[in-house]
Order: C-alpha cells, then structure tokens, then sequence
C-alpha cells in the first residue's frame, strides 16, 4: 500500500532569474488526478516543470514527487517519472524503431511492446525519420516514448499547443486512460484552456511567477463569474469582488471572484458562468491597466 | 547506457559514408605520390575529432539535452557514451587506416616500414584522445559553437607541440627509450581523459535546462 497520498508535493517554490523569479509556489496534486497548470507565455509554467524535473536548480521551496524527496532521491524520482516536452527530442535522422532502441537501452522498466502497441495505435510508422513526421506525429511519439516506461508521474509542457483538435482529442484520451488506475497522475501545463477544462481535476494558474488562483476545477469554474453590465452599473459594483474589469464603450465586462456572493449582493447584474480562458484574460488583464 | 551509445552511432552512421569516401580518395593520391602515407594518419584525427562535435550540434537541433536529464542517470550516463563513443570511433579509424596501409604497402604502392606506419597511426589515435579529451569539456562548457573555436586553438597548440618534438628528433634529442616512454604516455593519457570524462559530467549535470 502506498505511504503517500499525493502524487506531487510543492512547497514554496522559488526560482529567481533575476528579470523574471517564481514565487512561493505551492501546490499539491492527489494519486489518480490531473492537475492543470495555466497561464499566459511566460508566466513560468515551464520553469516550474524543470524545477520539478532537476533541470533548474529552486531557490527555496520543497518538492516531493511519490513520497521522495526530488532532489535528494532525483536517481528513483526520474525512475517512476516521465516526460512531455513542447518540441519532440529526438533527431530528424532517428526512427521511432531507433528511439525504441535507444530508450529501451537508457531507460529501466522501458516495455518495447507496448511502445510498439502504441505505435501502432497512434498510426505512427516505426521506421520513418522524425524529420517526415509533421508537429503532431512528433508529439504522438513524444507521449509514446513516455507511456512506454510506465511511470507514475506524467508531466507535459506545453506539449498539446500548435496540434490540430483531432490529435490534441487524441492524446487527451491517451492521459485520461493513463490516471484511470487511480495510482498515477498528471501534470499539463497549457495555455490552450479548452484541454484543462475538459481534462484537469485541479488547476493552478500562475500569472508572473505567482499563484493567482488554485483549486478544484470544478470549484473554480462554480466560483468565478462573467458579469456584463454598463459602465454606471459597473461603477456601483463594489472592486474587492471583481478580479478583473474591463470596459468598452458600450459594454463593461469583469470576473467576479464568488459568483453566488455576487448575485446576492446584486441581484439585478446578470452574472454568466465563467471559463477558465476569462478568469486568465480578466487577471492578467487587470495588472496590465 | 547501451541506448545512449547507440544514440551516438545512429547519429554518425551518415559520416561514416563520408570519411569511407575520404579515405578512399585520400589513398588514391597517397599511391599517387602526392603526398606520403602519413596523410592517411591523420583521418584517425579527424575521425575521432569529429565524431563528438558532430553529435554536439546535432543535440542542439532539438530537446534532446534536456530530455536525456530527466532519465534515471540520463545525463551521467550520456556524457560517459559520448566519450565511448569517441573511444570506439577512434579504435575503429586507427583499426581501418592500419588495414588500408598495410594493404597499400603489401600492393607495393609505398614503401615505409610496416612497423612505422603502424606507430604512426598509434600515435595519431592518441594524439586524436588528447585533443578530445581537452577539448570535450570546453564544448559541454561553452557549447559547440565556442567549442569549434576552442578546438582550433587547441589543434593549433598540439600541431606546434609535435612539430617541435619532431624539430627536437630530427636533431637527435629525442633519442630516449621509447617503449617506457609510451607506457608513461598512453597511462596519462587514459587518466586525462577519464578526468576529462568526469569533468564533462560535472558541466552537465550543472547546466540548468
């Protein structure tokens, strides 16, 4: 039996770069859960990836992936974890059957016949170069590579953005049958907010290096609310319950943060649900004004 | 690790095509006396040099650096199958210009000493992990570009270094016993390229990605 419950421990994250620093990041992610990771290009999703990957060096802060310590026990950590990247690692020269070879001699607990299955199944041909293959091919033999060793932890950079809705579908069935034991998990990080909605459990959404908002997506969603209203009305709105405004001449728009705090405050102010691309535009937004 | 050495030679696998071609034109103007057979030596460098730069640039053209790091020991063991590598492409360059000038010279296409040549391709495959062995580190330190800068003055220093021994020989100083002194030598020689082995390992592993 297990000893840990969550898949992914984050405690107080920090990476300073000196022009850009994550900051105080925390977040946990259960066994059996997708965690969705949100923001705009660099607001540090990928950083905050290679810091849980020993590709950046944290500042501060603590990170448990299974119950290990990630920096202490990187050696067994990288051992039950696995990889997605937003570009395809492998050489144009190279061949799926070749990159089979390579990992099946690099990676232990590599299965060459499920690789193969999932070559197969992804319609990919083992003896094809990379460099025929189009963006989407090279993601599909990404996630391959990855599935194939079976970790327990699955970890995807951007790795669904520039793809078609037919194979970004794809792959997204591919993670849902992934944490269906209920034992592994999932962290996508992603601009592309439709995936989260229709994927993730949780999501946290960074904007400049910080946690703006975090929770079940469910919850989020419930939360947060889509108010349109005139500039008079708006006006009359108390600002602590909007995260974010904006207005137009003829027509405002704002987040409101407790959507049912909200409508019983104001009854008169339609208040739509909210999507998680508004609550990224209103935030982000809102520290551009 | 195996994955990772043949990583490297599915890389090298259009060069080979290459050199093979070299060495054929090159020994076709060795037999035609435009220049001696030592010429043929000298691929055994360029082989060996090659090889690793080759594979540095090519890593740059995608993710691969960073995804080999998050493999269970990726990035140690991707380091020590480059200098495998390099060690293999080496033996097997110094292995085919034996064989090609011993065929030459069986032919009667030239005429110098079997054991000479022999030596002089002994030589070249350790001159060619010298400058490796130097120069490898620099690459995983300030990257192919500044690498192929540094391995020109690096080349520039050895070719100096052995024109003068060979200034030094030719005027008698370098008559000293020779089988002690190539022991002495091949023993640094493995030690400097295990230390730069581990020192390559070191820069990598400390790169953030």
């Amino acid at each position: 039996m297990s000893s840990y419950d969550d898949a992914v421990s984050v405690s107080h994250l920090t990476k300073d770069y000196g022009v850009f620093r994550l900051e105080d990041v925390s977040m946990t992610v259960p066994k059996g859960t997708v965690m969705g990771l949100i923001g705009e290009n660099g607001a540090g999703k990928s950083t905050f990836l290679r810091c849980l990957l020993g590709l950046a060096h944290p500042d501060a802060g603590e990170i448990r992936i299974l119950g290990m310590d990630a920096a202490g026990q990187r050696r067994e950590v990288l051992a039950r974890t696995a990889v997605v990247l937003d570009e395809c690692p492998f050489h144009e020269r190279m061949t799926p059957r070749m990159v089979g070879v390579v990992l099946g001699g690099a990676c232990p607990g590599w299965d060459e016949t499920e690789f193969r299955t999932l070559l197969e199944e992804l319609e990919l041909p083992a003896d094809k170069t990379v460099k025929e293959f189009s963006r989407g091919m090279k993601m599909k033999l990404s996630m391959a590579a990855a599935l194939a060793r079976h970790p327990q932890v699955l970890l995807l950079d951007e790795a669904t953005s520039g793809l078609d809705p037919v194979v970004r579908d794809h792959l997204l069935d591919k993670l849902r049958d992934f944490i269906s034991d209920g034992e592994r998990a999932v962290i996508l990080s992603s601009h592309i907010t439709s995936d989260l909605e229709k994927l993730a459990d949780y999501v946290t959404y960074l904007h400049r290096g910080r946690v703006t908002a975090q929770g079940a997506k469910d919850e989020l969603l419930e939360s947060y609310g889509r108010l349109a209203c005139t500039r008079a009305e708006l006006a009359e709105v108390d600002p602590a319950l909007l995260a974010g405004t904006r207005i137009g001449q003829f027509q405002c728009e704002a987040l409101v943060r407790d959507k049912a705090a909200f409508r019983r405050r104001y009854p008169g102010l339609p208040v739509d649900p909210a999507s998680l691309e508004d609550i990224m535009v209103f935030t982000a937004g809102r520290d551009e004004r | 690790m195996t994955g990772l050495c043949k990583k490297e030679l599915y890389l090298q696998k259009r060069q080979l095509t290459s050199y093979a071609w070299i060495l054929i034109v090159y020994s076709i103007l060795t037999g035609a006396g435009v220049w001696g057979p030592y010429i043929l030596t000298g691929m055994v460098v360029l082989v060996g040099l090659m090889c690793p730069l080759n594979a540095f640039a090519l890593d740059q053209t995608c993710r691969w650096e960073a995804y080999v790091c998050t493999l269970p020991e990726g990035g140690r063991n991707a380091v020590r199958a480059r200098y495998g590598v390099v060690v293999l492409m080496t033996l097997g360059s110094m292995a085919v210009v034996a064989a090609d000038l011993m065929l030459m010279r069986a032919l009667g296409v030239i005429q110098e000493e079997a054991g000479a040549l022999l030596m002089g391709t002994l030589a070249s495959g350790g001159i060619c992990l010298l400058l490796t062995a130097v120069i490898l580190p620099l690459c995983y330190r300030f990257g192919i570009e500044k690498g192929r800068v540094l391995m020109i003055a690096v080349a520039a220093g050895a070719v100096g270094t052995l024109t003068a021994v060979g200034w030094l020989t030719a005027r008698g100083m370098g008559k000293v016993c020779l089988p002690p002194l190539a022991a002495l030598l091949t023993a640094a020689l493995l030690l400097l390229f295990w230390g730069s082995c581990r020192l390559s390992q070191r820069i990598f592993l400390a790169k953030e990605r």
